[in-house]
C-alpha cells in the first residue's frame, strides 16, 4: 500500500509489521471500535513512531492514516516522531508524563498506564486498592452501601461542573499552560481543570469561566471551530456543552446523558436517556410536543436532538452530533456555512423554505439570501460550492435514513456521484457510503482510497445507472434537474467553480 | 452394644453414600446448567461483568462434584476399616455432611448475586463450611494413621466376634 510493503506478524503476545522487510515491534494500539491506529518503538529515546496505515474496524480494511481525516490533499503525517509522547499520551493514556529531556528526546516519557483505564476518570486508586484488599471492610462496604469518596472520585458524587470536567479532560479544545510538556498534565479527576491548561473558545466572546485564549499558532481556531465558536471537530464535546445554555443557564452535565458503564460502547448513552429521554427531565414532553416541532409526534422531526443537535461536528470519517445545544438558524448559517438541522434532513429544501417555516413557526428574524440560496436546496449548495468540511457532513446526510425519508432518494445519485472523485478523503468515503447504501448502487466498484481514473470511471457508471433508472424521473428545480433525466449542467457547474477551495483541516 | 456399633456404621455407610450420590447429581446438573448458559451465551452468566458468577457457580459445581465423591470415599471407609473409623465417625459425619451442603450452597449463593468484583453474602458458608470439611478429614485421618500399615483391620481378630464364641 502506497508503495510499500507491509506485513503484519504475531509471535506469541508480540506483534509486530515488517515495512519493506524492516520488522518493527507494534508497542501499542489507540483506538476500540472505529478505527486503529498503530505504534511502533522507535530508536529514538522512547518515542513511538505512528504506522502510516490505519484499520478501519467498521469496513475491516487498512487504508492509508492521512485517509480518515479531513487533510489538504498532499498532507500528511511524516515526523510523527514524538507525536505520541508529546500529544496523544494525555488521553490516550493514564497519568502520561511527555519526559521531554534538555535534548529535546523523550527520553523519560512514562504513563500510569497504557490506554484509557480506571484511574483516567476516578483518579489516583493506590489508597483504595490497599484498603479495599481487607474483605472485611469491602463486605462492610458493601452491606451498608457505602462509598469511600475520601479514597477514590467517583464522578458521580462530584458536582455536576466537577463530574463533568472529568469528561472534559479530555474532550475539549485546550492547549497547556506548560510549554516544554515535561511532566504531563496535572490535572487529576475531581480537581480544577483550568489549573493547568487553557479551555481554548472559539468565539469572540468569553464564555462563562473562561479567560481570553492564549496566543495560539497560526490556524488553530480554524482546524477547530465554526466562525461563531462552535466546535466542528469530533471528539471535543466539552467544548460544546459549555457553551450551551443547558449549560450556562442550567445545570447540565456529560453524566445527564452519558455512562461509562451502563452503556452501550458507541455513544455510551445511559439507557434511560436514549433519545428524548434526555430532555424530558428539564424540558417536559407535554410543552414540546408537536404543537412545538410541527412534526408528528413520532416522527425524527420531533425528536429533540435531531433539530438541537444536528450533526455538524466530524470526525472518525463520520458526521457526529453537536454538543453545543442550539435552535436551527438560517442567519447563523449563512454566517458560519454550519449546516442548519431543519436542511440537513430535509437535504431537498432551500434556505428560503426553511427561512420562512423558521419565522412562522417560531418567529425568526427575516434573513437576505442570494439568489442561488432561494433557488437551490440547501444540501447542492454545500455539497457543489461548500468547503470539504460541509461537502463532508452534506454527503454524510446523504446517507442518514431520517434525511433519506424526508428528503427522497431518487435525485442524489449524480450529486453524490460527483463526489467520488473529490481531492477529500474523507468527503469521497462518505458519498461512497451514501451510494452504495441506495438500492441499484450498492454493487458499484468504487475504493475511495484507490486512483483518481478508477473514481472517474465510479463517477460514469453511477451516472449511467442514475439514468437508466426510475429515479431519473425526478424532474425539481431547487434540486437543478429542470426535466427528467437532465441536470442543469451549467447551474452545477456555476456552483462547483465557486467551491471554497482553501485548505481544510479539521483537527479531531 | 457391639449390635449398636454395626447399626452405626451401617447407617454411616448408607448416609454417605445417599448423600455422595445426591450430591453428584445435583452437581452435574449444575454443571449440565452452566455449560447450557455457556451454550446460549446468557448475558447473566456470560458477560465481562458478571465474572464472578461464573466464577462463583464453577466452584460449586466442582465443589460439589469433589465433596460427593468424599461421601462416597468416607462411606467407602467406614465400610473397610470399621475399627478405624470408629471412635469419632458419627463427628466426622455430621461436619462432613454439614460442609457438604454449606460449600456448593455458599458459592452458588454467592453467585446469585454480586457486589461488583465480590460475590454475594452467601459466601459466608464457605468457610464455615471448610472448617467443618477440615474437621472431618481430621478425624478419618488421625486414627488410620495411628493404625500399622501391616495390621490391617480387614486381618486382625475381631474383638467383638472372639467375645461372642
Amino acid at each position: 500500500m502506497a508503495g510499500h510493503d507491509y506485513r503484519f506478524a504475531r509471535q506469541g503476545d508480540a506483534f509486530a509489521v515488517e515495512i519493506d522487510g524492516a520488522r518493527r515491534e507494534v508497542a501499542l494500539v489507540t483506538g476500540s471500535h472505529h478505527q486503529q491506529r498503530y505504534w511502533l518503538r522507535s530508536e529514538a529515546g522512547r518515542s513511538l513512531d505512528l504506522l502510516p496505515l490505519d484499520f478501519l474496524l467498521t469496513d475491516g480494511r487498512w487504508v492509508p492514516g492521512p485517509s480518515v481525516f479531513v487533510l489538504p490533499p498532499g498532507v500528511d503525517e511524516t515526523g510523527t516522531g514524538g507525536l505520541w509522547n508529546r500529544n496523544c499520551i494525555t488521553c490516550h493514556n493514564v497519568a502520561g508524563q511527555p519526559g521531554l529531556d534538555e535534548a529535546k528526546v523523550f527520553s523519560a516519557t512514562r504513563v500510569a498506564e497504557l490506554g484509557i483505564a480506571c484511574e483516567a476518570c476516578h483518579g489516583p486508586a493506590a489508597a483504595h486498592v490497599a484498603r479495599y484488599q481487607d474483605p472485611v471492610y469491602r463486605y462492610a462496604a458493601h452491606v451498608a452501601a457505602r462509598d469511600d469518596a475520601a479514597q477514590i472520585v467517583n464522578p458521580e458524587h462530584l458536582s455536576r461542573r466537577a463530574a463533568s470536567a472529568v469528561c472534559g479532560q479530555c474532550h475539549a479544545v485546550f492547549v497547556f499552560k506548560q510549554h516544554e510538556r515535561r511532566e504531563g498534565s496535572s490535572y487529576r479527576a475531581g480537581g480544577v481543570l483550568d489549573d493547568d491548561r487553557y479551555l481554548v473558545h472559539g468565539g469572540s466572546a468569553a464564555l462563562d469561566g473562561a479567560g481570553e485564549n492564549p496566543p495560539l499558532p497560526p490556524g488553530f481556531l480554524a482546524q477547530r471551530f465554526w466562525s461563531d465558536g462552535e466546535v466542528r471537530v469530533s471528539g471535543r464535546e466539552y467544548s460544546g456543552l459549555v457553551a450551551s445554555e443547558c449549560y450556562r443557564r442550567g445545570d447540565l452535565s456529560c453524566l445527564d446523558c452519558h455512562s461509562m458503564h451502563a452503556s452501550a460502547p458507541d455513544d455510551q448513552l445511559r439507557p434511560d436517556r436514549v433519545g428524548d429521554a434526555a430532555c424530558v427531565p428539564c424540558h417536559a414532553a407535554e410543552r414540546y410536543g408537536s404543537g412545538h416541532t410541527h412534526h408528528a409526534s413520532a416522527s425524527e422531526g420531533s425528536r429533540c436532538a435531531n433539530c438541537h443537535m444536528p450533526y455538524t461536528t466530524f470526525g472518525l470519517l463520520k458526521s457526529i452530533r453537536t454538543h453545543r445545544i442550539s435552535s436551527p438558524s438560517v442567519a447563523v448559517n449563512m454566517t458560519t456555512g454550519r449546516p442548519n438541522a431543519c436542511n440537513l434532513c430535509h437535504l431537498d429544501r432551500t434556505l428560503a423554505w426553511t427561512a420562512e417555516h423558521l419565522s412562522s413557526w417560531y418567529g425568526a428574524e427575516p434573513v437576505n439570501l442570494s439568489p442561488e440560496e432561494r433557488r437551490v436546496a440547501a444540501a447542492l449548495l454545500w455539497l457543489l460550492r461548500g468547503d470539504a468540511g460541509q461537502r463532508a457532513l452534506a454527503a454524510a446526510s446523504m446517507g442518514w435514513a431520517p434525511a433519506q425519508s424526508a428528503a427522497g432518494t431518487a435525485w442524489m445519485p449524480p450529486y453524490l456521484a460527483g463526489l467520488l472523485d473529490d481531492p477529500y478523503s474523507a468527503v469521497r468515503y462518505n458519498a461512497a457510503r451514501a451510494l452504495h447504501g441506495l438500492a441499484g448502487y450498492s454493487d458499484l466498484a468504487y475504493d475511495w482510497v484507490g486512483s483518481p481514473a478508477e473514481w472517474q470511471q465510479a463517477q460514469r457508471e453511477a451516472i449511467g445507472r442514475w439514468r437508466r433508472s426510475a429515479g431519473a424521473a425526478v424532474s425539481r428545480a431547487e434540486l437543478l434537474l429542470p426535466a427528467p433525466g437532465r441536470i442543469d449542467v451549467d447551474a452545477v457547474v456555476a456552483l462547483q467553480r465557486e467551491r471554497d477551495d482553501r485548505p481544510v483541516m479539521l483537527s479531531e | 452394644m457391639i449390635e449398636d456399633v454395626t447399626r452405626t456404621q451401617a447407617v454411616l455407610v448408607h448416609r454417605h453414600l445417599r448423600t455422595g450420590w445426591a450430591v453428584l447429581f445435583v452437581s452435574a446438573a449444575l454443571g449440565l446448567g452452566v455449560e447450557t448458559l455457556h451454550a446460549f451465551k446468557i448475558a447473566a452468566y456470560v458477560a465481562v461483568s458478571n465474572e464472578t458468577r461464573r466464577l462463583m457457580w464453577t466452584l460449586a459445581h466442582a465443589h460439589g462434584v469433589g465433596l460427593g465423591l468424599i461421601n462416597i470415599a468416607f462411606a467407602s471407609t467406614v465400610r473397610l476399616q470399621p475399627d478405624a473409623a470408629r471412635r469419632r465417625a458419627g463427628v466426622a459425619s455430621r461436619c462432613l455432611l454439614a460442609s457438604t451442603a454449606l460449600i456448593p450452597a455458599g458459592f452458588f449463593l454467592g453467585g446469585c448475586y454480586t457486589y461488583d468484583g465480590d460475590p454475594g453474602l452467601g459466601i459466608l458458608l464457605v468457610p464455615v463450611g471448610g472448617l467443618l470439611l477440615l474437621t472431618a478429614l481430621g478425624l478419618m485421618v488421625a486414627p488410620l494413621w495411628r493404625r500399622r500399615a501391616a495390621e490391617p483391620a480387614s486381618v486382625r481378630p475381631e474383638p467383638n466376634r472372639s467375645r461372642r464364641r
